[in-house]
């Protein structure tokens, strides 16, 4: 029995069914919070390349510190992203990568060199995409300096669903012949918006944004 | 033989918006106050759209190129029935469409101007459903492109698990009135069946779900209310990113 189990688990692992499923972790907003802005570490936006055009997800958590009055109205975790280095003009794109263990319903506050909230976007600003709710800020030579990312609690603890197909091909073997059968079907899945999950922001000058295999003019 | 060609394209369509080929053209977001001065948008005139019918891993693509023709030909069969339930009261996807989107640019402060729609009338474009060049325009401050690369229903895949539900994916992009400058590019996807990555997504009705294809026939004309719906959804999403 015992040598069974560790066989199925040996084979699950081989086979790499053994992953552990994502689960979001929440911030921990239990201790001394910050009352200023200027208490919290920053951190520097990624830097879109040609080979990696896109941040690598991290967790909300390890960024976010808890920050409370009299810099915020109430409680919360918060990752502040410095944006004064960057040239500009640049884009820069937050993306909250979609998981079913869990997605970062995510708030943008932008700030300028005095911690003043000069645009403030609920995670109603986000657009759903296919693996991510992404919003784009365009930054210019008089805009924000900071950027504060912390969850959204008018929309924590919702859920949202995700609809999709998955395809598979499996051996069929009959008396005469093998043969390949092409399987699919609908996935649904649902979707917790949390006060934690996954978070991606990278910068791109606007002139790389836009250059790209564009329209060439008519006749030109 | 136009059904049988109209589920080839489908499922090709299928395939590249899928990103298993070549890679589409890059999204770009609209920057509403670098462009502050569109004002009037001048839209291409659109690509035909047909009605489809799609299951998406269908099993008989197992069996090779004869296969593939058999569910094509059942993509087709079911097209043409579901055209049939619809002949009282048909629907106009380009028209309805139109409408829409008109009504949602109009929303949020733009003045349209559509060509005169004609019905015979087809657009030539690149793989993506964008066209490769523009004619610069004086009767507006930006041209909008936009397509709709699959309107219908669809599975994704065999089985009531799996039912078929209204689909309708577009790509559009808004170029400056001199035809060079891009200004926006995005895709878009209602009930997101084909796993687009970047496409902006709507997840479908679930008033509008279908097991099986015979469920969809006895919902008969109702089941055109949801790809009334899905339209309506795609053109309130683009007008909203612009």
């Amino acid at each position: 029995m015992r040598l069974s189990r560790i066989m199925v688990a040996a084979c699950a692992a081989l086979c790499g069914c053994a992953n552990t499923p994502y689960h979001a972790r929440l911030p921990d907003v239990s201790g001394v919070c910050a009352s200023e802005w200027m208490q919290l570490p920053t951190t520097a936006p990624y830097t879109s390349t040609l080979d990696h055009p896109e941040a690598p997800p991290t967790e909300f958590a390890d960024h976010a510190r808890c920050v409370g009055p009299p810099a915020l109205p109430a409680r919360s975790s918060v990752a502040l992203y410095d944006l004064r280095t960057l040239g500009r003009p640049a884009e820069l794109e937050i993306s909250l990568p979609i998981a079913a263990g869990g997605t970062l319903a995510g708030a943008v506050d932008l700030l300028d060199k005095d911690f003043h909230v000069v645009q403030r976007q609920g995670f109603d600003a986000f657009t759903r995409r296919g693996t991510a709710y992404t919003l784009t800020v365009f930054l210019r030579d008089d805009g924000p300096r900071y950027l504060a990312l912390m969850p959204d609690l008018s929309y924590v603890g919702k859920q949202v669903t995700s609809i999709g197909s998955q395809g598979a091909v499996v051996p069929v073997t009959t008396i005469y012949v093998t043969f390949m059968l092409a399987q699919g079907r609908e996935t649904k899945v649902s979707i917790p918006l949390m006060a934690g999950g996954q978070v991606g922001v990278t910068v791109q000058s606007s002139g790389q944004a836009k250059a790209e295999s564009g329209p060439k003019a008519a006749g030109a | 033989m136009r059904f049988v060609k109209n589920g080839l394209v489908a499922l090709g369509f299928a395939v590249l918006l899928s990103g298993c080929v070549t890679p589409l053209p890059k999204q770009q977001t609209f920057d509403r106050v670098a462009y502050a001065k569109v004002k009037t948008i001048h839209v291409m005139p659109m690509s035909k759209v047909e009605m489809q019918v799609l299951m998406m891993n269908n099993p008989a693509g197992s069996f090779g190129l004869i296969g593939a023709l058999v569910a094509s030909g059942q993509a087709s069969s079911m097209q043409r029935t579901m055209l049939g339930l619809y002949a009282s009261d048909p629907i106009h996807p380009r028209q309805y469409f139109q409408a829409e989107l008109t009504k949602d640019l109009a929303a949020r402060g733009y003045v349209v101007v559509w060509p005169v729609l004609d019905e015979a009338a087809d657009a030539k474009h690149s793989r993506s459903g964008l066209r490769d060049t523009y004619a610069p325009v004086s009767d507006a401050d930006a041209i909008l492109d936009v397509d709709l690369n699959f309107f219908g229903f669809a599975a994704g895949g065999a089985g009531k698990a799996s039912p078929y539900r209204p689909t309708a994916t577009a790509v559009a992009r808004l170029v400056g009135a001199d035809g060079k400058q891009i200004y926006f590019t995005d895709y878009f996807a209602y009930n997101n069946v084909f796993n687009s990555k970047v496409a902006v997504t709507m997840e479908p009705d679930p008033r509008y779900t279908y097991p099986g294809f015979g469920d969809l026939q006895r919902a008969g004309g109702t089941s055109e209310l949801g790809l009334k719906l899905a339209l309506s959804e795609v053109a309130r999403k683009l007008a909203s990113e612009l």
